[in-house]
């Protein structure tokens, strides 16, 4: 199926081209990704150890309840998880699981494999002096500046020159990837829903793409994906 | 740190890749194709890849393998007996979950006595064999529907392209003053009548489109005043989501020599607004 637009030859022609405005911020969302379906982890964070089995590619099972969750692959061995309200980050390639739930963040290795390898941390200064935008679809984006540890200034469009400072936690995955917890409100008339309260990002700083997800009260979080542009 | 300055390669059209995905290994293929030569694909590995078309005896591969949505693969790879030779081939499948359907692309250099480094390109279509399904009739297909379409490509950090899907055998390139395309691609085209270029279209399902682009005539003109040789590149793209996966098949001149030019790419898209010099400008290369 294609819009039609009327050409300036004077003929209508089809044009597959379209904003995807139906898709909102969700638009560049990556496939979903499958590979973890039947696998099973014990994370051994500091406060215990939780149980986490992809029994399928939608459906995995957290500390003995069933969740349908949605996966998207960021680098060769890591993913970004989402389910509830709960996202995380697998990292095979280092063996270790981040999940976030609420204020609580659960951390900790996965396999024998992580031994000797990084765990996450926090970034600390890493970020700050970086200013970038996130391009999640046609015409709409966030920007984010890391102003200072622990804070980062952002915008939404259509209202990019309305920049807000809000509470930010950088963890450090491994090399240039980042997760990014930014938590506060938007403004009104920006393209995230109102009720938008945080965002939560894997970010990679080689290939400068990020998958994600955006919370808030009163709808369900939307699995996010994009790429960057610099703006300083 | 200004992650700016993070010491990352330099990336062309490689750096909104999306990565590699293991999702098939395990899994068996077997592909009922309209020529009549069967092909089987055994997954035996993440990157690892048994074929046979036509009931030959199994040979193995090193593959790729890129979604375009949850049930759509592009998987392709190189003949390894042909690697290292004048003749590489190239086998490149769209996997059609969803319909049960097939499209196979395969590409060879070296079949064209005049121009060596030309690309040739065959395509086939057929129905997965599915336990529990009959085959279907239906198929992916040739089609004019992208024809007019015109889109804004995303490559890099700095790179952005306009593609003009303007005819159904042609597309034309341009991109704007402020994008390092220029640096990256331009140089072929400071020799080239216009900026058009060999395509066919294949229609996947609503909205996905597999695109494939040969650099021919390109080759045919230039014979090696460039580094480029014939290129060809084939996107499967998604306009339900504007973005797209794919994978460069050809050759490049590196020092003096002629190498493969190998990458997968991806890139993210916007509708595009061209203005009427580009619209109306004369396809150089027709009658």
């Amino acid at each position: 199926m294609s819009n039609m637009v009327f050409d300036k030859g004077g003929v209508y022609i089809s044009n597959l081209a379209n904003n995807a405005e139906q898709l909102g911020i969700g638009q560049y969302r990556f496939p979903f990704n499958f590979e973890l379906a039947g696998k099973d982890f014990t994370i051994k964070a500091e406060d215990g150890e939780y149980d986490i089995s992809f029994i399928c590619g939608r459906e995995l099972e957290f500390r003995g309840k069933k969740y349908p969750y949605e996966c998207q692959k960021l680098e060769k061995t890591t993913y970004f998880i989402l389910f509830s309200s709960i996202a995380g980050v697998v990292d095979l390639g280092q063996g270790y699981i981040t999940l976030i739930d609420g204020d609580k963040y659960i951390s900790g290795p996965v396999c024998p494999c992580a031994e000797g390898k990084n765990a996450p941390a926090c970034a600390g200064d890493d970020m700050v002096g970086t200013y970038v935008s996130w391009i999640l679809g046609c015409g709409r984006f966030m920007t984010q500046e890391f102003s200072a540890p622990g804070k980062c200034v952002v915008s939404w469009s259509p209202r990019e020159g309305d920049r807000d400072e809000l509470d930010c936690r950088a963890t450090k995955i491994k090399g240039p990837i980042y997760l990014v917890d930014i938590r506060g409100p938007v403004r009104t008339g920006v393209c995230a829903p109102f009720f938008t309260d945080r965002v939560i990002m894997l970010q990679d700083y080689d290939h400068m793409m990020t998958v994600g997800c955006v919370m808030g009260k009163g709808f369900d979080p939307i699995s996010v994906a994009g790429y960057a542009e610099f703006l300083n | 740190m200004n992650l700016k300055e993070y010491p990352r390669p330099h990336y062309a059209i490689n750096q909104f890749t999306q990565p590699h995905c293991t999702e098939l290994c395990g899994k068996k293929f077997h592909f009922v194709m309209d020529n009549g030569f069967d092909v089987d694909l055994d997954f035996t590995g993440p990157d690892t890849v048994n074929w046979s078309i036509g009931g030959s005896e199994p040979k193995e591969a090193t593959y790729e393998c890129l979604k375009g949505d949850e049930t759509t693969y592009l998987v392709d790879y190189d003949v390894r007996e042909t690697l290292d030779t004048d003749h590489r081939t190239n086998h490149l499948f769209v996997i059609d979950l969803e319909q049960r359907l097939v499209t196979k692309v395969i590409c060879s250099i070296g079949d064209n006595p005049r121009f060596p480094y030309l690309v040739k390109s065959e395509y086939d279509f057929g129905a997965i064999e599915t336990e529990g399904h009959e085959l279907t009739f239906i198929r992916h297909c040739f089609t004019t529907d992208m024809v007019g379409t015109r889109v804004e490509w995303h490559w890099n950090t700095s790179m952005r392209t306009h593609h003009n899907y303007f005819s159904a055998p042609f597309y034309r390139l341009t991109w704007p003053e402020d994008s390092s395309s220029e640096d990256e691609i331009g140089e072929p085209f400071q020799f080239l009548p216009s900026h058009d270029e060999v395509s066919r279209y294949i229609k996947i399902k609503d909205k996905m489109y597999l695109y494939c682009l040969t650099e021919e005539l390109q080759e045919r003109v230039l014979n090696g005043k460039c580094p480029f040789r014939s290129n060809n590149m084939i996107f499967l793209q998604n306009y339900e989501r504007m973005r797209h996966v794919g994978r460069t098949f050809g050759s490049i001149e590196i020092k003096g020599k002629v190498v493969p030019c190998r990458t997968l790419f991806g890139a993210f898209g916007n509708p595009l607004e061209l203005p009427e010099k580009e619209l109306t400008a004369y396809n150089a290369f027709t009658v």
